[in-house]
């Protein structure tokens, strides 16, 4: 064809515009991160330096902060708390949707959606009133319960997916050779399910971990999470502080991340699922 | 050894009859094969048996003992599904041993047992693997091992070689016949292919639209079908559009240019009725009607004949080897035997089957 | 009997399910109801009529500044969010080399970072003593657009937050689409942009609609990226309802403006439901 030369050279300046937009994008994503990461390091960074001097005298200042240390402490502790507690009560209930039919199923699955609709600081004036009552108000069951609503929609939504892609006949096939429901479930069900329901965890932890909105309200003065903690941290002290503190708030999700690939990649993954 | 007895069984999907009063005997130590197209029940049927899908009315018997109203879990059949029988996270040597495991068998004899059933399927050296580490067939191999490990009185079996391909098909189903009669097990086999079916079925029931057609060894089911949809279903079939006409002591029926003597019915005059005839049923004969022939095919060891008929159409005949039949021919043919399917009755004509090379039955 | 198994199996699902739709129940719908039962009763000393809040808060000009501004923001996010989302999925659903597994990873970062963090994030990188203007100056350009403390600063974050859970529902939505289609369509000549409208986007018509309107959603009602981010006025509806809630003790306007939003937000909701359910009954 005549026209290839002409076409391929089209070819390879669509190749760069393409790889430039790539590259423009990661820089996007990434650039954001390295800044921060950069700043976490500072002394002090004057522009239009494109380095800071560095230090670490701002970490020696945060970790020696009490509230600080209080706040980290508040969130390891309910955050872990929530998830298990989400769990415990959406995984039951992710298998009803997956597998069991009962009157409104569609509908009431939609409607753990439902609950990121509405504008939170909406809900968060009615459940304060209804914390107040029940002496919830700043208590550390108070913001377990705030990060538990936040986890719902990831404990439901990602387990019902995962259990509806196992094959039933998998299931048949134990209480065929002798296993009851229970039995079925745990020893069947549960093993093939639970790289999905990991990811779901995983999420769900997240999801609590980085609650802030509703915290604000629950937890002050003295249940104060680490994203509380932030926003007076990047609203009221120097850039480093915040940076240095986003660095300890970002751990998990780091840990999370790398964990993460390693459960994606199972072998028996693909197995067990149907499409 | 166990005797299987479906009373009635009835199944519902909404106002639709997915299995409508079917009622079968399978005997003892008989391999029954549950036969027809996609959607007519017959797998609906067999996990009823299983105890996955509850009937709506009817009773399933073991030995004489109900069992509809027991779990799976309880009930002394076991099933290999056409799909994702292995649990994947468990290893080959665990997935025939699960069933064991939770009758607190002995740890030895678990062992012993397991490595009996992995042998008798043919897979002695695989109880360490995983099952994504075997091929298809090996998988449902072990699936077989996992299902006879238990010693059931009854195996179900729903088209379990449906996802190999041809060569294998053929190579397990007859690994599948043999390791039945050697154990000598009652097996209840799901599938739509008649070629599978009769090749090692003892028995075929042939399911259409949720209702049971016909019951019968695949000799008789091929010469004699009780409903049209059996004569059109099994083996190739010429069906031709014919009609009745009354007459003392008997019926002639006209089918194309042929007229059939039932000397032994009175059908009404005039009515519609369908004739039947086997490929290998047509024969040339001095006395037969004029047809032409279209095409020849030589299928090796017989001829293959497709004839255009006037009133009638197309029409297949097998012949033998040697036959002088060439393209655009002209030759006389007659039915030397046809089943004549009037409403609900059918009547016979001619002599007893014609045998050749090409009847599938005749091939065991 | 067999009537009887039926619920059985009924009423298992339903005690199941029970205790977090009960959770759900009294900290989100109740809470909702409430809500928006407390805004139908007229506050003291204006007109007994059930819509005086509405009317009220309608009636600012600020406030009504404000749902607008909302309104834009939202809508300028989720096609920016689109935009780049949609032929990312897309190279990374058709183009296989070793550098688009990285690539894969790399756009996911996001999803693991806090948004407090992402959000100081973006303050440092686009701030105007920042990395971005740095950069810019060591160039040349020392005059530019603000990029932070404003609208464009909202959107900028609000995609930057937004653009793996776009492209992973998007891309789950691609995966399906089986390759004989797109080469068919191929086959028949049509080039790279028709073979999109034509027989990519139709068949992700669902998660199209899933991101968009969650995308919204999420959008519409943020708070901690305004409140970070954002100018003094006009505000996203997120920081004014909180602002009047906890700054000016004004808590009949705050709820009022939750109820609004909320209904705005449920037009797309609704829209995404009955989409949803259509095809949920005609795959059945």
């Amino acid at each position: 064809m005549t026209r290839t030369p002409w076409f391929w050279a089209v070819g390879v300046l669509r190749r760069a515009v393409g790889i430039g937009a790539l590259l423009a994008l990661a820089a996007f994503i990434l650039g954001p991160l390295a800044t921060l990461l950069v700043w976490a390091f500072a002394g002090t960074w004057l522009f239009p330096n494109l380095l800071p001097e560095f230090s670490l005298k701002w970490w020696l200042y945060v970790l020696g902060n009490a509230d600080v240390g209080k706040s980290i402490r508040m969130s390891f502790l309910s955050a872990p708390t929530a998830t298990l507690l989400s769990a415990a009560i959406c995984i039951p209930a992710a298998y009803a949707f997956a597998r069991l039919e009962f009157p409104g199923r569609r509908v009431l699955l939609l409607s753990f959606l439902s609950a990121n609709a509405f504008p939170k600081i909406g809900l968060y004036v009615s459940i304060a009133t209804l914390f107040y009552r029940l002496d919830l108000m700043d208590t550390f069951a108070g913001v377990v319960l705030i990060q538990l609503v936040n986890t719902l929609l990831f404990m439901i939504w990602i387990p019902t997916g995962t259990f509806r892609g196992i094959n039933v006949n998998l299931e048949e096939a134990a209480r065929d050779a002798g296993a009851g429901p229970l039995r079925t479930f745990f020893q069947i069900t549960l093993p093939i399910a639970m790289p999905g329901l990991i990811v779901a965890a995983m999420f769900a932890f997240i999801a609590a971990f980085d609650e802030a909105q509703g915290s604000l309200i629950v937890g002050t003065p003295n249940h104060i999470t680490m994203p509380v903690m932030m926003y007076a941290l990047v609203l009221g002290y120097p850039q480093p502080v915040g940076a240095v503190f986003s660095v300890l708030l970002s751990l998990p999700s780091v840990v999370l991340l790398l964990l993460a690939q390693r459960y994606l990649r199972a072998g028996y993954l693909a197995a067990g699922y149907s499409l | 050894m166990a005797r299987l007895m479906l009373d009635h069984l009835t199944k519902r999907f909404g106002t639709q009859a997915a299995v409508h009063d079917v009622t079968l005997d399978v005997r003892d130590g008989e391999l029954m094969c549950l036969l027809g197209p996609s959607g007519c029940g017959k797998t609906t049927t067999l996990r009823m048996i299983g105890g996955f899908t509850a009937p709506d009315s009817g009773d399933i018997q073991i030995d004489g003992k109900s069992i509809a109203a027991m779990p799976p879990e309880r009930r002394p059949t076991a099933m290999v599904f056409q799909r994702y029988n292995l649990w994947p996270h468990m290893s080959v040597e665990q997935n025939v041993a699960f069933g064991l495991r939770i009758r607190r068998i002995a740890h030895a004899e678990i062992e012993r047992k397991v490595q009996d059933a992995l042998t008798l399927v043919g897979l002695p050296q695989a109880s360490r693997k995983f099952p994504h580490q075997l091929s298809g067939g090996e998988q449902q191999r072990v699936a077989v091992a996992r299902a006879l490990v238990l010693e059931p009185q009854i195996l179900l079996l729903d088209e379990p070689f449906s996802n190999l391909d041809a060569r294998l098909r053929v190579h397990m189903r007859e690994e599948v016949k043999q390791l039945q009669r050697t154990v000598g097990i009652t097996t209840v086999f799901v599938t739509h292919d008649q070629e599978e079916a009769l090749t090692i079925a003892d028995r075929i029931a042939v399911m259409h639209q949720g209702v049971l057609q016909q019951v019968d060894t695949p000799t008789a089911l091929y010469a004699y079908p009780r409903t049209l949809f059996v004569a059109d279903f099994i083996g190739t079939m010429n069906l031709i559009k014919a009609r009745t006409h009354a007459q003392s002591g008997g019926t002639i029926v006209t089918a194309g240019p042929w007229q059939l003597a039932v000397p032994d019915r009175t059908w009404p005059d005039g009515s519609e009725a369908t004739v039947a005839v086997r490929p290998e049923d047509l024969v040339v004969a001095p006395d037969g009607a004029a047809v032409e022939v279209r095409r020849v095919v030589n299928l090796g060891h017989y001829l293959q004949v497709l004839l255009q008929c006037p009133e009638v159409g197309e029409l297949r005949m097998f012949t033998e080897k040697g036959a002088a039949l060439s393209e655009g021919q002209r030759v006389h043919v007659r039915l030397a035997r046809a089943l004549a399917f009037h409403g609900s009755d059918l009547a016979e004509i001619g002599g007893p089957m014609r045998s050749t090379a090409a009847a599938p039955a005749d091939r065991r | 009997m067999r009537v009887h198994k039926i619920s059985k199996q009924g009423a298992l699902g339903l005690a199941l399910v029970l205790p977090p739709l009960l959770v759900l129940g009294l900290l989100v719908i109740l809470p909702a109801i409430t809500a928006v039962v407390e805004t139908l009763k007229p506050p003291v000393g204006i007109e007994a009529t059930p819509f005086a809040n509405y009317a009220q808060v309608l009636g600012t000009r600020i406030l009504r500044s404000d749902i607008v501004f909302t309104v834009v923001v939202t809508l300028v996010s989720v096609a920016a969010v689109f935009l780049l989302s949609y032929p990312l999925a897309l190279y990374l659903r058709f183009v296989r080399t070793r550098s688009t597994a990285l690539l894969g990873v790399l756009f996911m970062v996001p999803l693991f970072v806090p948004v407090v963090i992402a959000s100081f994030a973006m303050i440092t990188f686009l701030v105007g003593h920042g990395l971005v203007s740095t950069l810019l100056y060591r160039v040349g350009i020392e005059q530019f657009p603000r990029l932070m403390y404003n609208a464009t600063g909202i959107v900028l974050t609000e995609v930057w937050v937004s653009i793996p859970f776009a492209v992973l529902i998007l891309g789950a939505g691609l995966q399906a689409i089986d390759d004989a289609l797109i080469d068919s369509a191929r086959d028949v000549g049509a080039g790279p942009l028709r073979t999109f409208f034509a027989v990519i986007l139709p068949l992700n018509a669902t998660p199209t609609m899933i991101t968009l309107t969650l995308l919204f959603i999420a959008v519409f009602g943020s708070f901690t990226i305004p409140y970070l981010v954002g100018g003094n006025a006009p505000q996203m509806l997120g920081v004014t309802m909180t602002a009047y809630l906890t700054q000016y003790l004004r808590r009949a306007e705050s709820v009022t403006m939750a109820v609004i939003a909320f209904i705005l937000a449920s037009v797309v909701g609704v829209v995404y439901v009955a989409s949803v359910s259509r095809r949920e009954r005609t795959a059945r």
